[in-house]
Parts: C-alpha cells; structure tokens; sequence
C-alpha cells in the first residue's frame, strides 16, 4: 500500500484531493485515533519506525512526505 | 509512572488500550468537541474474513458538542442489529462464550446513557476482563480547567496528577513541541502500535479490528503478554 492509498483508506480522501498542504487534523475525518492508526499503517507499510519529532513534525501530506523521503523511502 | 489522556471511544482498536497499558493513569478526555465522522461510536470487526463497520448511533451528534453531551440513540433495534452482527460473526471464535456477554452487557445497558458514558464503561470492563488495573479519571469530573487550550491543558492536567512523564497517542490537534511541554516540566512522547498478528478465521490476516476481535481470538494472557506490549514510545 502506498501513501496515497494509506490516506485514502485512514481519512476517506480520495487520491484526487490529496494536495501536499492539507493539514491532516483539518480533514473531516480526523481523529486522534485515526491519526494514530495512520502513523502506524505508515511505519508498517513503509518499514520505518518514526520518533517522536517526526510524528511532530508530520502535519500536512507534503510533510508526512518529506520525513518519508528523509528516511530514504520514494513516495 | 506516566499519564495519558485521550478521547473516550467504543470499542477502540487496539493502540487505545496500548496507551493505557503504557500508563499508570489514563484520563478520559470526555470535555473536548465530538468529532462527528471519528471513530468515538464506531468500529470495525470481521465478517466473512472481511472488516465491517459497525456504528452505535447518536441523537443529534454534533462537532459543536462536547463529547460527554452526545447522547446514544435509545433504540434497542440498532443495538440488537449490532449484536446480531457480532454473533454469528465470532460464533465460532474461540473466546466466543467468554467475551460475547462481556460485550452484550456493555451494549444493553445503553439506555440513557451519554456515548461518552457507554465508551468509559466499554473501555473500563475491558480493563477489568483482563486484569489492567489502572487510575482512570474522567476529565469533566475532576478538572476545571476547561478554559485553557490544547496543550497548555494537557499540561495542567499532568501537573495537578503531579505526573510529569505524559504519553500521547501518534500525533493530535492538541500537541505542539515536545520542547512546549519540557518548558512546563513534562515530557512528551508517542506511542506508536506494531502490527502483532494472530490467528482470524480466515488465510489473511485482517488488521487493526476493533478490541473485540482481539477479545475473540485471543485469552487474556497472550492479549496481555503478547499483544499489547507490542508498541514503541519515542
């Protein structure tokens, strides 16, 4: 499963809307517990295990992309 | 000993109780804005090898209020409709006969009862079925510092605990820098669940169910031992 299809399946945001500035807590479907369940579907999806200051820094699509990239993964 | 503090929800997954078992205290955060299409009064369980939503319905849920004001629908056809979901789908689970009154119980005694109430109650005898004894607070009861924000409130609500290690779900609205919490003498981290399979009915595994599924298929000592250590904090 690749990010697109993680935020899909977490937040119900079809692929088509996925811009990199929107800020995951704004989508209607938020919430901490799909939020929490989103980080985890990442981390297992993607093989990384992110530390806190990621979480921190992962608000917006485009940022959840970088810190992807950062840990050497394409997106 | 640490803190967490997080919204009540139904029947959560598994990363919910995670947290509590990460925690010497869990508050229930029961005084912060309903979220309408979130996961508070609703979740998934396996049908037919596939996931299924199930939702506990409310009366004029609404973003504009508090959780602890949403009330559960009083129709006993839509709880009745949900049991009759969860009955042949376990059925043949092997914890079937242990959790399924655990889980009836919790469902009819609904009536009149806020969701907010019926998810302390769902969260609270889960707890209690496998042995986790921890503080539970609800937040409207005991503290009145509903005026401050985000996470200047999270931090106040460490303070009056007189806990300064605080243990957050992945992320949040409420959640600024770990450097804003150090500054108020907490520390902040995440936990963060790790898949940890188990046998289902069907070839594949289906993951991240409701508790209920994972109350279905495994005893109390492998949930305990095996499924809810499996998790990091950073």
């Amino acid at each position: 499963m690749n990010l697109a299809e993680i935020i899909k399946e977490s937040f119900s945001l079809k692929e088509a809307e996925q811009k990199d500035d929107i800020v995951l807590n704004s989508i209607e479907e938020w919430d901490s517990m799909s939020h929490m369940l989103f980080i985890t579907r990442v981390e297992e999806n993607y093989e990384i295990e992110f530390t806190g200051n990621d979480i921190l820094s992962m608000q917006t699509i485009g940022d959840i992309k970088n810190v992807l990239i950062a840990n050497g993964k394409t997106v | 000993m640490s803190i967490a503090i997080m919204q009540p929800y139904v029947f959560p997954y598994v990363g919910y109780f995670q947290l509590i078992h990460a925690s010497g205290t869990f508050v229930f955060y029961d005084d912060v804005n309903y979220i309408n299409k979130g996961w508070i009064n609703r979740n998934r369980i396996l049908l037919n090898n596939k996931d299924q939503l199930f939702t506990i319905p409310c009366k004029e849920a609404s973003q504009n209020k508090l959780i602890k004001d949403v009330e559960v629908l009083q129709d006993p056809k839509s709880i009745n409709k949900i049991l009759l979901t969860i009955q042949p789908a376990y059925k043949k689970a092997p914890f079937y006969n242990k959790v399924f009154p655990l889980i009836e119980e919790i469902l009819t005694l609904s009536d009149g009862l806020t969701i907010s109430q019926m998810a302390i109650s769902c969260v609270k005898n889960i707890c209690n079925y496998l042995g986790m004894n921890r503080q539970f607070i609800i937040s409207s009861e005991k503290y009145t510092n509903q005026e401050l924000k985000k996470a200047d409130r999270l931090i106040d609500i460490c303070h009056i605990e007189g806990i300064s290690d605080y243990i957050n779900a992945a992320g949040g609205k409420e959640i600024y820098t770990k450097e804003y919490f150090n500054a108020g003498n907490v520390n902040l981290s995440f936990l963060i669940p790790k898949r940890c399979e188990y046998i289902q009915f069907g070839a594949t595994f289906v993951p991240w169910l409701s508790i209920l599924d994972i109350l279905m298929f495994n005893s109390k000592e492998d949930i305990m031992n095996k499924i809810l250590p499996s998790y990091h904090i950073d």
